[in-house]
């Protein structure tokens, strides 16, 4: 049918005339839609993390409400613009930005609000680890642990990997036993400051046979 | 009453001898019509032969001074003339004036010796001289018995073989040296006598054989010499050409092989050397030597004189002797005294045919003494032939008894017997020595006239030819009453007609068609050539007469008022005066009569003797021009220009008989072999001599012209228009005019739609146009070159008829100055043509002629119903063409068109353009202005070319489709189809090219910004259930 | 042609062309102009103002003169006479013919008589100036070549003489014919009826016929009807004759009655 193909055929030279004609603005378009599918991943991964987190019962991070909201128009603006096709830089920063701070918070709280409970924990892992039997698993503990103290975990599943290391560490460390003294000791140990006069101690002698431990201690001057 | 077939017989053997001998001397004097004016010549010399300084006398004043010879001189009379001019008749006259005359005959004194023809021989002569006593003295007469016996017992074996040996002994002492050398003469002499070179040249029908018949016949002429031996006799058949080469002795072999032996000039050379030796050959072996006989002769007039006596010897035909013999004879001849004193004096009169006399004068010239010359003139005015006819007649009329009685009693002509037969009504009579002697069954004229239209006017032939020939066929007819022959023509007399326009009413008679030839001879010949009946003569002849030789049926046409006759006189010679005038020599004749003559004697000769007409090239001509110029053929509704083309084609006329060979059937004016042809085509030849209608019987030849035409013009006219001719409208015409029509729809001329009197200008007034369509209908293609190539002539002839034809003609056809060139056309029959053609819508098929008599209209018919065979194929594949382009416009639409489709369609197709501006898409202008049309326009036309295609596929009438289709709408819509589809294409391509291009740009995948929307809706939804605090 | 005093007779004027006029102006009333238009197939011609051509204005003359077609005061032609007269050339001449003859003061009618008594004596004339020439001798009107030309087509076909080249040979069997068809079959005319009939019914012809003899041209005509059986010339011996033209050698120069038999009548 001829008015068929011709109809057929207008639109698609003019299809191609549009698009030839935007396609500056395509690929701005389309960079930015790389961009903003980019960011929301990211952001998605935020939440999923801090709502890891809290799931755990490491800690609860909130959001104060001004970032949720600039969060949130930012996420709106970035949903029109996308749908007209005029999705442009500006605002894929704006979300940019929000999902940045959003993230810096959430490694600050996790840093300074989620960790130090579990430093200490570190630190006995840490003196005692040359106590430990499993050496390497200790190492890796301690590695894994030290590591995510460092910054915000990447995933939920880190956060999880997180939470079952610091469990084993805790089952590490109590598995050593330890009293009181001995943890007095130990950590005069670790600062090499413990004396055979430490020794008189029965009670830590006798931790220190229960724990096999009498090889791994050395005398020194 | 002496029968008939008596007389007949006494003609025969009597009068006029059919054997040819010599008459006996009875009849000689009885019909001898005496010599009245021979011409005489002293001496021989024919140089000085000029006729107004000889004498003429009579036969009387010859014989008187120079055969009675008183003075009894030697001398030789030489009688000259051509044959049959009687000079053996006036030799024989003299002689036998001379032994009759008793005054001056003395046979004592005077011995006479006659040689007549049919004993020229010298032997005959030599018997002669015996029989006659010549030869008184023993001794000689002994010697001439011995001669004549002599001569006769030769044994033609050995006469041969002397002839032979004679040539060879003559070449082998031949030392002249001439033609061979000596040696050269013995080789071919021994040549000569090789065996087998003898027996061939002594074959049956020889050389030798050829030379003993000649010898022997007694005719021989110097010429005839040269022929005894020819280049034939030495070209040898190959088994004596292989037994010379085998068994010849060396000198024969070699001549032979070398000299002769296929070379012609050699061989020509030979054989004219042997001839020159025929002479004396021939002399030598005649077994009578010059020696024999001329001893012979000169004993003969020793003894004679001796005795006292002298000799005339008259010879009659001298040139019937051989060499021979007349060698011989001038022994006879020498002139006695001087050295011969003791030889008899000699008068000879000898005859000599004209043509001899030159080489007879060779030998004799100084001897002849006279000359009498018989020439034509002597004997044939008409008072001479009528006598002698009259007194041959009367001699068959009388009795032998009378006749020799007469001559016994001195055969004195005053004593002439009378028969004293006459018809019992007038009849014509010559007056003889006083005596009436009737020429019946002859009269004065047909005497005469028989006589002049002789080949040779010969007495001779006179006699055989005329009176001998007619008198036979006469008397039997006389005898037996029945079965008439008289007068019937014998082939050697040239014929004279009757008077032509009586020759109709001996035609209309109702005598069988031997009686009215032998009855138109009669009248012809006999009488005036009429056939009036007047006074009891028919046509000058006595009425009694031609009853008795059986032709009493006719009594001739009464027409009694004499009418003043122009034209040449016809003399009606009645009566009985003798007349000497002389027979008148015929003037000098300009061309154009001999040419006229020449005409009127070939009808006559067509007509009366069945010959070939062999002017029938000038008398087809006028009698075309008569019969097309005779009828007013446009004024009776016969088109002038088609009867004008008609009389220029050839072949229009056919006479039966004629040299030329048109065919009966393709002619329009067929003349038979009757008499009313040849009285149209004698009237035309003194029409055309004349140049006008003044001449004798004018009318008489209008009336049997006129009546003719009129009785053939229904004929004529079928002949050139068969049975289309019509009334108030002409067939040939109503095909022509469908024929252009029809030819001009296929050349798609737009004439469909016209009316009758646009379409008659059109067709007749205009050239056709030469179509520059080319048709996807290759059988329309084809039609068109056949039109425009094989059959441009006939298309053009149609053209010229059809225009001509229905134009009027002002002027007679066949006479240049008629021309069509003013238009003045006979419209109404046109628009009758019109009105039938419309009627059976061009399909004349039912009504075309399937053959007919006329090459010249089944030229247009043939060309017609071809035309309508390929009208039909075109338009069946015209049909299937238009479903097809049909097809394919519903096709490319997509639907049935209409005008709103059309409409849109079209502008759909102009905003494509406008988009492949818009897009700078390049395309092809060209294609773009075939749309650069205002929509309705273009949705009009097409629908117009569908319209028409469509409602054609329903039609079956051929016409009503080519008309529809001359136009070639459906090629028109078919490139309207082949554009939308081109254009189709175009779109189709530029779109897969765009889609193309399109995909390189690169695209957004669509489910990613679907899935980041939907990431942003969840986010979105996760964000407001967020706990948020401080 | 055939005015009814003095007049031309100028060639143009055909039989065959007076008939096609007549047929045209029986389909239809038209003028001078519109005749000529048809004549000439420029009856679609839109731009046609040719002048009138001489041949039809002669033409409708003539068919004018011989009472076929007349004019009114509008100069529109109609059709006068009936369809059956024109159906046919042979219709047309039987009628013209019996307009011809009728006037004779017509100069058409006055050189026919003339031709048709000179006999033998047009036998020597071979040029048409000769015969115009021959006429004023004869003290008729004036007419040249031009006359004679015209008036000879009217000779040939209205049956008084037969064209050979460039003379006319008398001869008037098919006027005879045309004028016996009202004759029954089988009558017999004496001759003195059959002169006292050629006196009225055909004029002409009437001055050189007469009990002393009839003159050539109608001599011959009744000797061809003969030759085509379409009459009997008789002549009984004792009965009263007229004398025919005399000719050599035909079996009747006389007759005393004349029977017309079947094959007369068309």
């Amino acid at each position: 049918m001829i008015v068929e193909s011709l109809n057929n055929a207008g639109n698609a030279m003019m299809t191609f005339v549009s698009l030839a004609n935007d396609k500056a603005a395509m690929e701005r378009y389309k960079d930015q839609i790389g961009r903003l599918s980019l960011l929301t991943y990211k952001l998605e991964q935020l939440l999923n993390i801090v709502d890891s987190i809290k799931e755990e019962e490491i800690a609860t991070i909130t959001f104060r409400p001004e970032m949720r909201d600039s969060l949130q128009d930012a996420i709106d603006s970035c949903g029109e613009r996308t749908k007209d096709r005029k999705l442009d830089a500006d605002t894929v920063n704006a979300l940019k930005n929000a999902v940045e701070s959003c993230r810096l918070f959430v490694e600050n709280a996790w840093k300074t609000e989620a960790m130090p409970p579990y430093l200490e924990l570190l630190n006995s892992l840490k003196s005692l680890k040359s106590l430990l039997q499993n050496g390497g698993e200790v190492d890796r503990v301690i590695a894994s642990i030290e590591k995510i103290q460092e910054s915000l975990p990447q995933s939920d599943r880190m956060v999880k990997n997180f939470k079952e290391d610091t469990i084993r560490a805790r089952q590490m460390v109590d598995d050593l036993h330890l009293i009181p003294e001995a943890e007095m000791f130990i950590s005069k140990v670790r600062l090499q400051k413990a004396t055979v006069a430490d020794l008189y101690d029965e009670t830590i002698l006798k931790w220190i046979k229960d724990n096999h431990l009498e090889k791994q201690l050395k005398i020194k001057f | 009453m002496t029968r008939w077939t008596d007389m007949a017989d006494r003609m025969d053997k009597l009068v006029i001898k059919k054997d040819g001998t010599a008459t006996d001397i009875e009849y000689f004097m009885a019909t001898h019509v005496p010599f009245q004016d021979l011409e005489f010549v002293e001496f021989g010399e024919t140089e000085s032969f000029v006729s107004s300084s000889n004498l003429h006398l009579t036969e009387e004043e010859i014989y008187e001074r120079y055969i009675v010879n008183k003075a009894n001189k030697h001398q030789m009379l030489i009688v000259r003339g051509t044959n049959g001019t009687g000079k053996s008749h006036l030799i024989c006259w003299l002689y036998n004036r001379l032994t009759a005359d008793r005054v001056n005959y003395d046979d004592s004194r005077e011995k006479v010796i006659f040689l007549r023809r049919l004993d020229n021989t010298i032997r005959g002569a030599i018997q002669q001289m015996l029989e006659e006593g010549l030869v008184q003295e023993t001794e000689l007469r002994e010697k001439f018995k011995k001669f004549c016996e002599a001569a006769e017992s030769q044994d033609e074996a050995e006469f041969k073989i002397t002839i032979y040996n004679s040539y060879a002994m003559r070449v082998a002492t031949d030392t002249s040296g001439q033609v061979y050398k000596p040696v050269m003469c013995r080789n071919i002499s021994s040549f000569m006598h090789d065996s087998r070179v003898q027996d061939y040249m002594m074959r049956e029908g020889g050389p030798i054989d050829r030379c003993y018949n000649r010898i022997n016949s007694g005719a021989n002429r110097t010429g005839d010499a040269d022929t005894i031996f020819t280049e034939k006799d030495f070209v040898f058949p190959a088994e004596v050409a292989r037994s010379i080469k085998r068994d010849s002795a060396e000198e024969v072999r070699g001549f032979y092989i070398d000299e002769l032996r296929d070379d012609p000039d050699a061989i020509a050379k030979l054989v004219a050397y042997l001839n020159k030796y025929t002479s004396t050959v021939m002399q030598s072996c005649a077994n009578i030597s010059s020696e024999n006989a001329r001893d012979l002769f000169v004993n003969l007039r020793k003894n004679l004189y001796a005795q006292g006596k002298n000799l005339t010897l008259f010879i009659e035909d001298f040139t019937s002797l051989s060499i021979v013999e007349s060698e011989l004879l001038t022994a006879l001849v020498v002139e006695n005294g001087g050295k011969y004193s003791d030889l008899c004096r000699v008068s000879s009169v000898i005859g000599i045919t004209d043509g001899y006399y030159d080489s007879f004068r060779d030998n004799f010239k100084n001897r002849v003494t006279k000359q009498i010359i018989v020439k034509e003139q002597a004997f044939s005015d008409e008072r001479f032939v009528l006598e002698m006819a009259a007194r041959y007649l009367n001699a068959i009329y009388c009795s032998p008894e009378q006749i020799k009685s007469w001559y016994e009693d001195g055969a004195y002509q005053d004593e002439l017997p009378d028969s004293g037969f006459k018809p019992d009504f007038v009849w014509d009579y010559v007056n003889v020595q006083g005596r009436e002697l009737t020429l019946y069954p002859f009269n004065k004229k047909s005497i005469i006239g028989l006589y002049n239209r002789l080949k040779n006017k010969t007495p001779r032939y006179f006699l055989e030819y005329v009176v001998r020939y007619f008198f036979g066929k006469f008397a039997d007819g006389m005898e037996y009453g029945d079965g008439w022959e008289f007068p019937g023509l014998p082939g050697f007399i040239r014929s004279s007609p009757m008077d032509g326009v009586y020759a109709n009413s001996v035609e209309k008679s109702s005598l069988s068609e031997k009686d009215q030839q032998r009855l138109k001879i009669l009248l012809a010949t006999w009488g005036d050539g009429t056939s009036e009946a007047k006074d009891g003569n028919v046509g000058g002849v006595s009425y009694a007469f031609i009853q008795q030789i059986g032709l009493g049926a006719f009594k001739g046409i009464g027409g009694s008022e004499s009418s003043v006759q122009r034209g040449p006189d016809s003399d009606v010679i009645s009566g009985s005066e003798p007349f000497t005038r002389a027979v008148t020599q015929p003037t000098v004749k300009s061309k154009k009569e001999v040419k006229f003559e020449k005409r009127i004697e070939d009808i006559e000769s067509w007509y009366e003797d069945k010959k070939q007409l062999a002017y029938s090239a000038d008398y087809n001509k006028w009698v075309r021009d008569f019969v097309v110029q005779g009828i007013p053929w446009q004024d009776e509704e016969a088109p002038g220009a088609l009867v004008d083309r008609r009389y220029k084609a050839s072949d229009f006329v056919f006479i039966e008989g004629a040299v030329t060979a048109n065919r009966e059937e393709k002619s329009v004016v067929a003349l038979k072999r009757d008499p009313e042809s040849r009285d149209i085509i004698t009237g035309l030849a003194y029409f055309n001599y004349y140049s006008s209608w003044d001449f004798k019987h004018a009318a008489y030849y209008q009336m049997k012209m006129v009546s003719w035409l009129e009785k053939n013009i229904d004929v004529f006219k079928e002949r050139i228009f068969g049975s289309y001719l019509g009334s108030g409208v002409q067939p040939i015409i109503t095909w022509c005019l469908a024929v252009e029509y029809i030819q001009r729809l296929i050349m798609g001329e737009d004439i469909g739609k016209l009316n009758k009197e646009q379409l008659l200008s059109k067709l007749i007034k205009t050239e056709p146009k030469s179509p520059n369509i080319l048709h996807r209908n290759t059988v329309w293609n084809d039609t068109i070159t056949f039109l425009k190539n094989s059959n441009a002539s006939i298309a053009e002839y149609i053209r010229a008829i059809l225009k001509a034809g229905s134009n009027s003609m002002m002027g007679v056809i066949g006479d240049p100055s008629t021309s069509g060139a003013v238009e003045c056309y006979r419209t109404n029959e046109l628009y009758v043509s019109m009105e039938h053609l419309q009627k059976v819508n061009w399909d004349l098929r039912g009504e075309l002629p399937d053959k007919g008599d006329s090459r010249f209209y089944m030229q247009i018919v043939n060309h017609l119903l071809n035309i309508y065979d390929k009208l039909a194929h075109l338009v069946g594949k015209e049909k299937k063409l238009a479903q097809e382009t049909i097809d394919s416009l519903e096709k490319i639409l997509g639907e049935k068109p209409n005008q709103q489709v059309l409409i849109n369609a079209i502008k759909c197709i102009r905003s494509f353009y406008c988009i492949c501006d818009t897009a700078h898409v390049p395309y092809k202008t060209e294609l773009k202005i075939k749309f650069d049309i205002k929509p309705i326009e273009y949705a009009n036309r097409v629908m117009e070319l569908y319209n028409v295609l469509d409602e054609s596929i329903k039609q079956d009438d051929m016409i009503d489709l080519l008309k529809a289709y001359s136009g070639n709408p459906s090629g028109e819509l078919s490139n309207i189809v082949d554009d939308l589809t081109a254009l189709e294409e175009f779109a189709q391509a530029q779109e897969k090219a765009h889609k193309n291009l399109q995909g390189n740009i690169e695209q957004i995948d669509p489910l990613l910004v679907e899935s980041t929307l939907k990431k942003l809706g969840i986010i979105s939804e996760t964000l407001e259930k967020l706990e948020v605090g401080v | 042609m055939f005015k009814n005093y003095y007049d031309r007779m100028r060639p143009a004027a055909t039989p065959e062309r007076v008939l096609s006029i007549c047929r045209i102006v029986n389909g239809g009333k038209y003028s001078a102009n519109e005749i000529r238009r048809i004549c000439q197939l420029k009856v679609c011609d839109p731009e046609d103002n040719a002048p009138m051509d001489e041949a039809i204005r002669y033409s409708i003359s003539a068919a004018e003169e011989l009472g076929f077609i007349s004019k009114d005061s509008g100069g529109i032609y109609h059709f006068e006479k009936t369809e059956d007269e024109i159906s046919d050339y042979i219709s047309f001449r039987k009628t013209v013919q019996k307009v011809a003859f009728v006037n004779k003061n017509s100069t058409f009618f006055k050189v026919t008589e003339w031709y048709i008594a000179q006999n033998e004596r047009v036998f020597a004339i071979n040029k048409f100036e000769d015969f115009s020439a021959e006429i004023i001798k004869a003290g008729l009107d004036r007419v040249d070549e031009n006359d004679v030309l015209g008036w000879r087509f009217w000779m040939r076909f209205l049956g008084i003489a037969y064209q050979f080249h460039k003379t006319l040979i008398p001869n008037m069997n098919i006027r005879i014919q045309d004028a016996m068809q009202e004759i029954p079959k089988g009558t017999e005319l004496t001759c003195a009826e059959t002169v006292e009939w050629i006196r009225t019914s055909i004029p002409e012809a009437a001055s050189s016929c007469s009990m002393e003899g009839l003159c050539l041209a109608i001599s011959n005509g009744l000797r061809t009807l003969e030759e085509e059986k379409k009459i009997k010339i008789i002549s009984t011996p004792d009965a009263a004759k007229v004398g025919l033209y005399h000719l050599n050698g035909v079996e009747l120069n006389d007759f005393s009655s004349i029977v017309i038999k079947e094959e007369m009548y068309d």
